[in-house]
C-alpha cells in the first residue's frame, strides 16, 4: 500500500515538472545562467571571441575610476530626477480627471494611451524629426512665440532633457492606467462620508485619496525607477550618446563598452553595479512610502 | 462640479489628447511628402501633392519586406511558444503539489526583477557560443522566458475550482486533457490580455535583436529602420514612412482589443 503510494507521488511529481519543464527551460537559458555568468565575467578580462582571463577586482577599480562611469551615473540621476517626478505628477492627475463622471472618457484614455503602445524606435524617430534644427516643428512653434530656435539634440545642455520630455509624454498614459485602476480600488463610502462631513475637495484629496493610493504609488515609483535607470533606446537613435557625453545613460554606457568597445567582462561589471544601484533605490523608495503611512 | 471647472477639466485633457496623437499625424503627413517638399518647413498637415514615393522607394530599394517577415515569423512564434510554455508552467504552479514548487516560484518571481543591462553582455555571450546569434530560435527565446507571465496566469488559474480537475479526473481526463480541454478554456480571459501584451512586447522589442542580429537578412524592422535611419539621415519622408510601417499593426491590434489591453495593464498593477 505504502509503495503504491509512492509511486504514485512519484508519478505526480514527474508529470509536475514536465508541465513546468519548457517554461523554466527558457527561464533558465535566458535568465538564470546569464545572471550567474555575468557575474563570472565582471571577475574576468574578456575581450570578445577570446577567453576569458581572471582578473579579480580589477574590473571594478576600473569602472569606478572612470569618468565616463561618473559621467553616465550623473546623467542617468538627472534624467531620472526629470522623469520619475514628472511622469507621477502627470499621470495621477490625468487618472483624477478621467476617473469622474466626464463624456468620452474612454476615448480620452485610448488616446493619451497610443504613445504607448508603440515602438520607441517610432517615437524617438519621429520625435528625432520634430527637433530638426530648421526643419522640425518644435522649433516652427516655438517661433511662433518668438523663442529662438535651438539645436535640441545637439546642445550638450539641452540634448538629456529633450529626450526627457519625449520619454514624459510617452509614458504618461501607462502610469495614467496604473492609477485609475488604484483610484476605482477607493471604496466610495469614503467619499460620500467625507462629502456629508463637509470636507473640502482638497482635503478629500489629501487625507483619502492620496493615502488610499499608496500601494499603487509604490508600484509606480518602482517600476518609474527601474524603466528610467535602463533608459537606452531613445539615446542609440536620437544622439548616440552624445554630444559631449551628454546622453550617456548607464544603460548607453553598457552597450558602448560591450558592443562598440567589445570588452564583456568591463560591460558586466557596469551592468551589476547598475543592478545593485536599483537594489538599493527600490529599497529606499519602499522605506520612504513605509514611513510617510506610520502616524 | 461647476461649470467653469468642467470647461477647464475639458481644455486640459483636449490639450494632452491632441498632444497624444499630434506626433503620429505628423509623421504620417511626413511620409506622404516628396524629398524636396521637406526640403524647407511648411506647416501643411494635409500634404498638397501627396506622393507614394517614400513607399515605393521604401519597398522596392530596401529590405523592408525582409525585416517585416522576420517581424512577423518573430512575433507569431513568440505569442504562441510564450503562451503555450508559460500556461503549461503556471498550471503545474497553480493545480498540482511536487516537490521544491515554492522555491521554485520565488526563482521565478526573482527574475522579474532581473534588469536588463545586467543581461545583455552575458546573453550574448553565450549565445555566440550556443550559435544561436543570427537565428530565428535566438530572437525568440528572449520573448518566451517570462516569469511574469507564469505568475500572471498562475493567480488566474488560482481562482478555477478544484472540483472541475477532481471530476475530470474521476471521469478518466488525462493529465495533458485537463489542462487542454478544462484550464485552458476558463482561462481565456486572462490568455488574451496576456496575448496582446506579448505582441506588443515582442513587435516592438529593440534591443535584443539589436545585438543578436549582424546579417542585415535577420534583422526585424525596430532594428532595419533603426540602422536605415542611420545611413538615410536627410531622407526624412523615407524614414517617416517606415515608422509608419511598424506603428500601423500596433495600432489596429490596440484599437481592435483596447479593453485586454487595459484589463492586461490592470492586471500588472495588481502585483503592487
Amino acid at each position: 500500500m505504502k509503495s503504491a503510494n509512492l509511486t504514485k507521488r512519484i508519478r505526480n511529481n514527474v508529470i509536475s515538472y514536465l508541465f513546468i519543464l519548457p517554461g523554466m527551460l527558457s527561464i533558465t537559458i535566458f535568465l538564470i545562467v546569464p545572471i550567474f555568468y555575468g557575474l563570472f565575467l565582471s571577475f574576468h578580462s574578456a575581450p570578445l571571441y577570446t577567453s576569458p582571463t581572471f582578473s579579480g577586482l580589477k574590473n571594478y577599480i576600473e569602472v569606478l575610476r572612470s569618468d565616463y562611469f561618473w559621467i553616465s551615473a550623473k546623467n542617468t540621476i538627472i534624467y531620472s530626477a526629470i522623469f520619475i517626478p514628472s511622469v507621477v505628477v502627470s499621470s495621477l492627475l490625468i487618472a483624477i480627471i478621467l476617473n469622474t463622471k466626464i463624456r468620452l472618457r474612454n476615448l480620452f484614455r485610448s488616446l493619451f494611451f497610443i504613445p504607448f503602445i508603440s515602438s520607441v524606435i517610432v517615437i524617438s524617430v519621429v520625435w528625432k524629426w520634430m527637433y530638426h534644427y530648421d526643419l522640425g516643428i518644435v522649433n516652427y512653434l516655438l517661433g511662433l512665440i518668438h523663442i529662438p530656435p535651438q539645436v535640441w539634440l545637439g546642445d550638450p545642455r539641452l540634448a538629456l532633457s529633450a529626450i526627457a520630455v519625449m520619454t514624459i509624454w510617452r509614458s504618461m498614459g501607462f502610469y495614467m492606467i496604473l492609477y485609475l485602476a488604484g483610484l476605482q480600488s477607493i471604496p466610495s463610502q469614503l467619499y460620500e462620508a467625507a462629502t456629508v462631513d463637509g470636507a473640502s475637495h482638497w482635503h478629500t484629496f489629501y487625507h483619502i485619496t492620496l493615502p488610499l493610493l499608496r500601494p499603487t504609488s509604490v508600484f509606480v515609483f518602482i517600476i518609474a525607477t527601474i524603466s528610467s535607470f535602463q533608459m537606452f533606446e531613445e539615446v542609440y537613435i536620437m544622439t548616440f550618446g552624445g554630444p559631449a557625453n551628454s546622453t550617456s545613460t548607464l544603460g548607453w554606457l553598457t552597450y558602448d563598452v560591450g558592443f562598440l568597445q567589445l570588452r564583456m567582462g568591463r560591460a558586466s561589471t557596469i551592468g551589476f553595479i547598475l543592478f545593485l544601484f536599483l537594489f538599493i533605490m527600490s529599497l529606499v523608495e519602499l522605506r520612504v512610502f513605509k514611513i510617510k503611512g506610520e502616524y | 462640479m461647476p461649470r467653469l471647472v468642467k470647461i477647464f477639466v475639458y481644455v486640459i485633457l483636449c490639450i494632452f489628447g491632441i498632444t497624444s496623437i499630434f506626433p503620429f499625424l505628423w509623421m504620417i503627413s511626413t511620409s506622404f511628402k516628396d524629398t524636396y517638399v521637406l526640403y524647407r518647413f511648411s506647416l501643411e498637415l494635409i500634404p498638397k501633392e501627396p506622393t507614394l514615393m517614400n513607399y515605393v522607394d521604401m519597398l522596392t530599394k530596401t529590405n523592408f519586406l525582409v525585416w517585416g517577415k522576420n517581424s512577423v515569423i518573430v512575433t507569431s512564434f513568440t505569442i504562441f511558444l510564450s503562451l503555450f510554455f508559460n500556461s503549461l508552467a503556471a498550471y503545474a504552479f497553480a493545480k498540482k503539489e511536487f516537490w521544491g514548487r515554492n522555491v521554485l516560484f520565488i526563482i521565478v518571481l526573482a527574475t522579474m526583477m532581473i534588469p536588463i543591462n545586467v543581461l545583455i553582455i552575458p546573453v550574448f555571450v553565450l549565445f555566440a557560443n550556443l550559435n544561436l546569434v543570427d537565428t530565428y530560435l535566438g530572437l525568440i527565446i528572449p520573448g518566451i522566458a517570462s516569469g511574469f507571465a507564469i505568475f500572471l496566469l498562475r493567480q488566474y488559474m488560482l481562482t478555477i475550482p478544484n472540483q472541475l480537475i477532481d471530476a475530470a479526473k474521476i471521469d478518466g481526463c488525462s493529465e495533458f486533457g485537463i489542462y487542454y480541454k478544462i484550464v485552458l478554456p476558463l482561462c481565456k480571459p486572462a490568455l488574451s490580455a496576456l496575448a496582446i501584451l506579448i505582441f506588443v512586447w515582442s513587435w516592438n522589442v529593440f534591443l535584443w535583436p539589436l545585438i543578436l542580429t549582424t546579417k542585415d537578412s535577420i534583422r526585424t524592422l525596430p532594428v532595419g529602420i533603426a540602422v536605415f535611419q542611420g545611413q538615410y539621415v536627410t531622407r526624412w519622408g523615407l524614414i517617416m514612412a517606415g515608422a509608419s510601417f511598424l506603428f500601423f499593426p500596433t495600432l489596429l491590434i490596440f484599437l481592435a482589443f483596447q479593453r485586454y489591453f487595459i484589463r492586461g495593464i490592470a492586471l500588472t498593477g495588481l502585483k503592487g
